[in-house]
């Protein structure tokens, strides 16, 4: 049992920045508001992430997403709390570079490298 | 009993407490802001999460049940870290602008911000804004920006207050707590929504911005309004009532008041206020000093005692003054040689020969935990909100409650059988219900009667249980046949094994009792000395026209009275007194109130006396004085009291003796045959402080209350 919207295949042309967007997005409205980490938690996490593909971010930004999404973890009322702290961290860990070029660049690594195989 | 480890100590702590439970009882603070001891259980807020050993996450104190030997440590790295990042949510989007906002000073998010707050904010993104909402004119709902969303209130409207006016609406973000559809919030106990929010969200609208919580001192009251004896804090700036809080007292009025207490202060700083002595001079008031005024009254009570004899001397005291001053009115009349003195102004029948005090019969705390209730004409909610309180508290345990009343009005609470008749039928009514515990029990009925469906429901609700009462509320106690339903009540109770008592209206009205605030054999009652029995009437803290049974006919008596002397602290009576004399209201002398229970709870005056008005014990001693009636040499207040003790059987221990004190039938006298209605006062019209709140005024059951009732149909 993995829950809905748990295995995601994406190839390298997806920009996983955006993709955290998204999903980033779909926690903050899905949090219900009762408990105080998720609620403020998954909109702060969200808005720092769109303010990265703005083209807006700061390299602080990484380690502050970090941090954000390890204080939610673990301390709401029920799993969403942790389910939207995951994927932030996940990406984070996994996929620092894309983060760090977008920061730098202001414009996805993925749409980068499809441009030069054309 | 289990034992836990709490931080090295060792706790002992009742099987299904809380982890916070075992907190408060070592001393230790756990910070929180959704847990509240008389609320249930939420643990939204998050900030007392702590560490529990073998657990891998913290725990939140409040919601964590205790097991045997779980060891709790609520100052490790784990619970401070874990408190630390809930503070940092919490203050993301609350304004950091302590300095402009009301609960500034007395902020637990600011409190406790200070020790697991931050020194800045890592959030640079944009703020969240909650629109203002306008919920009615005690609460002010300006700043919902400031919300934390611990639900506090929304679980006090449902659980306490009986209704859920706020809710939480919305989601995530963009969850906010309003009422449904701009309604406004009407709850008689809403003030303690403003007590229990932790942030500056819900503020007292009159209140707002008067002053600081470090500019106030606090000092202790005792409401003067209805009988539960609510105790206070009167909150002072510069010689000015500034707010009332609750002072807890769990026997008395736990951490609740009602609005009726909180609010009523407003009136005390009003330009209705009296502040010099007045003399009504060819048809124009003249403000005069208390020299000429005493001599004016002494001068004319003098007159019409030698003109008209003693006898055509009376006064109309209210049940919401002091014992004191209750008992100095009575030595003063009784000095001139009169018997004419009386509080109950808005009854219909008056008693003879009653062998106690009439009080509650049971101790206050004890509505909390009845089983089966029956109430006799009461509109519980607005007479007596916390006792209605109490007992909604007991019908989340089951309580049955059944009431006898010509309204069914709502409660905010399980009423599980509603009688409706008119007030004259309610004699019949309750016959009918003693004939139905009579046909169980096999016994005679008191009373001629037929057992119908309902009467047999609440009999039998009342023969069932073990704690009961049947309760007679104020309606019941002003009825033209009051005599007859105690009796009735009495018979029924001692069928059934209940406790019988009289709710009270006032204050002070068990004390009014005590200190004979009634006439002797040959005096006159209330109802007599209204309709036009007195040439001389002195009217202390009480305003005929408004508290008595009469209505508006009283005022033509009054009019024809060669001498009416009115103290009150308000300009009150103008219509037909001659004399004002400006006495101090409860906030401005030192007294003492018996509450329902019969509990003797004195107090201190909180500030000094308005303009020239003066302590009405002190006013009543310069009458005596300038009239030479002898035994008025009291220094003080307190020594009235001691003298009151002292004359007394028993004494006046702080809870009355309970041979004092007795509901048994006795027999009565019927004056007012044309009152269709028993005379209750509207719960804002309650006496001349309460009518003169002006925020009071302008809530929903304010505004109700402007419409006069007339009690009777014709003058008598």
């Amino acid at each position: 049992m993995l829950g809905s919207g748990a295995v995601i295949v994406m190839d390298d042309s997806r920009c996983m920045v955006k993709a955290l967007q998204r999903l980033s997005y779909f926690y903050m409205h899905e949090s219900c508001g009762q408990c105080t980490p998720c609620r403020e938690g998954t909109g702060w996490l969200s808005r720092v992430v769109d303010r990265i593909v703005q083209g807006h971010g700061r390299p602080a930004d990484l380690d502050l997403l970090d941090s954000v999404a390890s204080d939610i973890m673990g301390r709401t009322i029920c799993a969403l709390g942790d389910a939207a702290a995951m994927p932030v961290r996940a990406m984070i860990k996994h996929y620092r570079h894309e983060f760090a070029h977008l920061i730098e660049h202001k414009s996805s690594m993925a749409t980068a490298a499809v441009e030069s195989q054309k | 009993m289990i034992e836990i480890e709490l931080d090295g100590k060792k706790v002992d702590i009742v099987e299904g407490s809380m982890i916070m439970h075992a907190a408060e009882k070592a001393g230790t603070y756990i910070p929180h802001f959704c847990y509240h001891k008389k609320l249930s259980i939420a643990a939204n807020c998050r900030m007392c999460l702590v560490d529990v050993e073998k657990m891998p996450k913290p725990m939140p104190a409040c919601a964590t049940p205790v097991t045997q030997g779980m060891i709790v440590r609520t100052k490790s790295d784990k619970a401070i870290k874990a408190q630390k990042s809930v503070m940092e949510f919490l203050l993301i989007n609350h304004p950091l602008d302590c300095p402009i906002c009301d609960q500034g000073g007395e902020c637990q998010l600011q409190d406790l911000a200070v020790g697991y707050g931050g020194s800045s904010s890592r959030y640079e993104e944009e703020k969240r804004v909650v629109f203002h909402k306008d919920i009615g004119p005690l609460i002010s709902m300006e700043e919902m920006s400031r919300c934390i969303h611990c639900t506090r209130c929304v679980r006090f409207g449902q659980e306490v207050a009986g209704a859920m006016e706020l809710g939480m609406s919305h989601r995530g973000e963009h969850a906010e707590i309003e009422s449904f559809v701009g309604l406004t919030v009407d709850s008689e106990l809403s003030g303690n929504m403003i007590d229990i929010c932790p942030v500056g969200a819900l503020t007292s609208k009159p209140f707002r911005y008067s002053a600081r919580t470090w500019e106030l001192s606090r000092r202790k009251a005792i409401s003067p309004h209805d009988s539960t004896g609510t105790n206070l804090v009167i909150q002072v700036k510069n010689n000015t009532v500034m707010r009332v809080v609750p002072l807890e007292n769990e026997a008395v009025n736990e951490c609740w008041i009602a609005d009726r207490d909180r609010f009523s202060y407003e009136a005390l700083n009003s330009a209705e206020r009296l502040t010099t002595p007045m003399i009504k001079q060819g048809g124009e008031w003249k403000s005069v000093d208390w020299k000429t005024a005493l001599e004016y009254v002494a001068h004319g009570l003098q007159s019409v005692k030698t003109q008209h004899g003693a006898a055509s001397i009376g006064a109309l005291v209210s049940p919401h003054s002091t014992l004191e001053e209750l008992y100095l009115a009575g030595a003063l009349v009784r000095g001139l040689g009169s018997e004419n003195i009386d509080y109950r102004l808005r009854n219909a029948e008056f008693e003879v020969g009653v062998p106690g005090a009439r009080y509650l019969g049971m101790a206050i705390a004890d509505l909390s935990t009845l089983q089966r209730v029956l109430v006799v004409g009461s509109n519980l909610r607005k007479d007596h909100p916390l006792f209605a309180q109490r007992i909604r508290q007991a019908t989340r345990n089951g309580c049955v409650v059944s009431r006898v009343d010509d309204q069914a009005a709502d409660w905010a609470m399980t009423v599980q059988n509603t009688l409706l008749s008119v007030p004259s039928e309610w004699v019949q009514t309750l016959a009918n219900i003693a004939t139905a515990i009579a046909q169980d029990q096999g016994i005679a009925a008191p009373h001629p009667g037929t057992a119908d469906a309902h009467s047999v429901a609440i009999g039998k609700s009342l023969l069932g249980g073990e704690r009961k009462a049947v309760l007679l509320g104020n309606a019941a106690a002003h009825h033209s046949e009051a005599s007859k339903l105690l009796e009735l009540a009495n018979w029924i109770a001692q069928q059934t094994g209940a406790k019988v008592g009289y709710l009270t209206e006032a204050a002070n009205t068990v004390g009014a009792q005590l200190v004979n605030a009634f006439p002797g054999d040959k005096g006159l009652n209330a109802y007599q000395m209204l309709s036009g029995g007195l040439r001389a009437v002195i009217l202390l803290n009480t305003e005929p026209e408004f508290d008595s049974v009469l209505g508006q006919f009283s005022v033509g008596a009054l009019q024809r009275a060669e001498m009416v002397v009115s103290l009150s602290p308000f300009k009150a009576n103008m219509a037909f007194a001659d004399v004002l004399l400006p006495i101090a209201p409860f906030t401005e002398t030192p007294g003492s109130f018996v509450n329902a229970e019969g509990r003797v709870q004195s107090f201190y005056a909180v500030v000094k006396p308005l303009g020239e008005a003066r302590p009405a014990w002190k006013v009543m001693r310069a009458i005596a004085d300038v009239l030479g009636v002898p035994g008025f040499g009291f220094e003080s207040s307190q020594d009235v009291f001691k003298h009151i003790a002292a004359s007394m059987d028993g004494g006046l221990p702080d809870q009355i003796a309970g041979h004092r004190l007795s509901n048994a039938s006795a027999a009565g006298s019927h004056m007012a045959s044309n009152v269709s209605k028993p005379c209750v006062a509207h719960m804002y019209q309650l006496d001349s402080i309460v009518r003169r709140a002006t925020s009071l005024q302008l809530t929903a059951d304010g505004r109700a209350g402007h419409s006069v009732h007339l009690t009777l149909e014709t003058a008598p």
